[in-house]
């Protein structure tokens, strides 16, 4: 990769901006946009995905996925958007992995430290983790990262209709789960 | 208001997208329909429990982006040499040079124009007609 420190400083530039130097080279651009949107990118993995290293390679892999398919980027939506438009479909891939792998419940380090029942937290996270990804994607970007129903259309490529049905459908199944009607 | 357009208003609400009026719009109707409140009263009531059981946030604790660079520079590497260390197969020897492509496109074209030669003649002796525009007596 190359180095071409011209212009303004690659911290103070828009994505938008950054994203025109990648695509000519300069190496020093991708890095500014990953440190701009890496904590963000994490958080956002962290909500699908269990343990911290999965989520760590989870935010690496969308970089390398995102370095690698600049030429798709055509800026319809924001380049954190599109970012975080990979990141979740990667993330949801390893949360199926660690699905058969290891129940919630075995990984000690998410826990809250002031959950204040962590048997009814972990029963409501497993039920989240039972959803179908169409009714969980809505679920957890909308209670956990409290994003609206349009930011969530936005970013899932959704239409926003679609994202208040399936929020909706996604609350009724949880409803269900948690008070014993529908089998895990 | 009926039930099924409360309904909607209700999604709209716990998306966060309706608007003040369809709110109003939305509690009124509650006012008076009991199934309808009690069906709201559930839904945010597990909107709260939802919020109590998210699990941690993640916090950043090393830069993700040093690994990267650093994989991307070695596929980069990786690929290079790759394409250097394909062994060269026998038929990529023989018909990959110039010389070779040359004198297949020479052979190539001697092989199209005796083909010509070939069918014309035997065309003229179908039709009866001499190549020199003359005209075969029949018996």
């Amino acid at each position: 990769m190359s180095v071409a420190g011209t212009e303004a400083e690659p911290a103070g530039a828009s994505d938008l901006e950054l994203t025109r130097r990648l695509r000519a080279g300069d190496s020093d651009a991708f890095r500014a946009l990953m440190q701009r949107h890496q904590a963000r990118l994490l958080r956002l993995v962290g909500r699908f995905v269990g343990s911290r290293e999965d989520a760590e390679d989870v935010v690496q892999e969308t970089f390398i996925a995102a370095h690698r398919q600049m030429s798709r980027f055509r800026g319809d939506a924001s380049f954190g958007t599109w970012l975080g438009r990979i990141a979740i479909y990667k993330a949801l891939k390893v949360a199926r992995r660690e699905r058969r792998a290891t129940p919630l419940e075995g990984n000690p380090a998410r826990q809250s430290a002031d959950e204040p029942d962590r048997a009814a937290a972990i029963a409501v996270r497993e039920a989240v983790a039972r959803l179908p990804e169409k009714l969980r994607l809505p679920v957890v970007l909308r209670f956990w990262e409290g994003l609206s129903g349009k930011e969530i259309a936005e970013k899932l490529g959704w239409k926003q209709s679609t994202v208040w049905t399936r929020l909706y459908r996604g609350l009724e199944r949880l409803k269900r789960e948690l008070e014993g009607d529908e089998p895990a | 208001m009926r039930c099924a357009e409360a309904k909607r208003l209700m999604q709209r609400a716990l998306a966060g997208d309706a608007t003040s009026a369809e709110e109003k719009r939305l509690e009124e109707h509650l006012g008076v329909c009991p199934e309808c409140a009690d069906q709201w009263r559930a839904m945010m009531s597990l909107a709260e429990t939802l919020q109590i059981a998210q699990p941690a946030e993640l916090a950043l604790e090393r830069d993700l982006g040093e690994d990267v660079v650093g994989e991307i520079a070695g596929a980069s590497r990786a690929e290079h040499m790759d394409l250097a260390e394909v062994p060269v197969c026998w038929v990529d020897r023989v018909f990959g040079s110039r010389l070779a492509q040359a004198v297949g496109a020479v052979v190539f074209v001697a092989i199209c124009l005796g083909l010509l030669m070939v069918t014309s003649s035997g065309m003229s002796v179908l039709t009866g007609t001499l190549p020199s525009g003359g005209t075969v007596p029949m018996p």
